[in-house]
């Protein structure tokens, strides 16, 4: 019966306009507010820190090494001012290991320092530190590349296992040396 | 022209109009949704500055709070005072300790001072802890020679951990 009414007083033609503005001034002015205060708190670059979260077991291994204070193990990346690297692999007090990776085209070769650190990380999984002693002359942006590369593995890297002591199960991790020690800032 | 303009007339028979707000809204709720992303409350705030580039990195770590060192290719600031003066993007001569080559005698001065307010506040704070965590943003350009002299510096002053600020690749 309402319907019938509608019907009737549309035909009549005393409600000419079915569709009506929408007021949006006070949206408007909460907008032009809002606006502002968001562009003052927004980021339009996202700012991080080299260091990483990890896995139990990972990170159970690398306290180990970091508390570990007669590591039988260390490993030296140098970084020379003709852009090439020098890698001193040392097991305790005897034997010592250089490995040379000269520059590519005139820059850091770090795909082979990649590589080399990967082989290395298999060889021995639980030593998570590297002692960078760069050059003075090189610059930071390297130096930060450096880092990048020795921390974790790539997608075309091979998988890097670390052996639980206690259940003596294998963790796959992408982890490999999360410290960067610049081991010439003091008395370098 | 003119009929067309009477007829309008004739029409719109009101002295005031209304204001299509329609399309102004839509832009605005459209410029909200991204600010809104991109919203942030992060511990570090970059300040632009000329002569601070920071490098890129694929690490995805968020910063933690700690005393703020810029080392930009104009001088070397503290909780965004400057301490140093570059010139050429070099440290002077007359900034270094004459019996240590690596000593940053005023930036030694800067982060001693905040050595100092962190120890008092932990004093008389139970729960704050010094932790001697220092967050450095420094160019990409600056050789390592002058990065050094500052890590030297601050872990001179009690500053034994450093982070690196970098840009996230994302």
């Amino acid at each position: 019966m309402a319907f019938k009414r509608n019907k009737i007083r549309f035909k009549s033609g005393s409600d000419e306009e079915s569709t009506y503005d929408l007021d949006l001034s006070p949206m408007l002015a909460l907008m032009v507010t809002l606006i502002p205060i968001m562009l003052l708190a927004t980021v339009f670059v996202k700012v991080t820190i080299i260091e990483s979260a990890l896995p139990q077991v990972v990170q159970k291994a690398i306290e180990e090494d970091r508390n570990n204070k007669n590591k039988k193990i260390s490993i030296q990346l140098n970084m020379k001012k003709n852009k090439s690297f020098y890698l001193n692999i040392s097991k305790g007090k005897r034997s010592r290991k250089s490995i040379k990776i000269s520059s590519r085209g005139g820059q850091w070769d770090l795909n082979r320092l990649h590589t080399q650190l990967v082989t290395i990380k298999q060889k021995y999984p639980r030593t998570f530190r590297i002692d960078l002693v760069p050059a003075e002359s090189v610059s930071y942006e390297d130096i930060v590349k450096v880092i990048d590369e020795a921390r974790g593995t790539k997608s075309e890297d091979p998988k890097l296992y670390i052996r639980d002591k206690e259940s003596n199960k294998r963790v796959e991790t992408t982890v490999m040396f999360p410290d960067i020690i610049f081991s010439n800032v003091v008395g370098g | 022209m003119s009929r067309v303009v009477n007829a309008m007339k004739r029409n719109n028979k009101k002295s005031t109009f209304i204001l299509q707000l329609t399309a102004m809204v839509d832009m605005f709720t459209i410029i909200i949704v991204f600010l809104l992303k991109s919203y942030s409350t992060s511990a570090v705030n970059i300040t632009p500055q000329k002569g601070l580039d920071l490098p890129m990195s694929s690490s995805y770590t968020s910063p933690v709070e700690g005393v703020k060192v810029v080392v930009s290719k104009m001088g070397i600031f503290v909780q965004d005072r400057q301490v140093i003066t570059f010139e050429n993007g070099k440290i002077l001569n007359r900034d270094i300790a004459s019996e240590d080559s690596d000593f940053i005698s005023d930036l030694f001065k800067a982060l001693n001072n905040e050595a100092e307010k962190a120890r008092a506040i932990a004093e008389k704070n139970e729960e704050y802890k010094f932790d001697g965590k220092i967050i450095m943003q420094a160019d990409k350009e600056l050789p390592y020679g002058v990065l050094k002299k500052v890590m030297y510096t601050a872990s001179m002053a009690g500053y034994a951990d450093l982070k690196m600020a970098t840009l996230s690749m994302e």
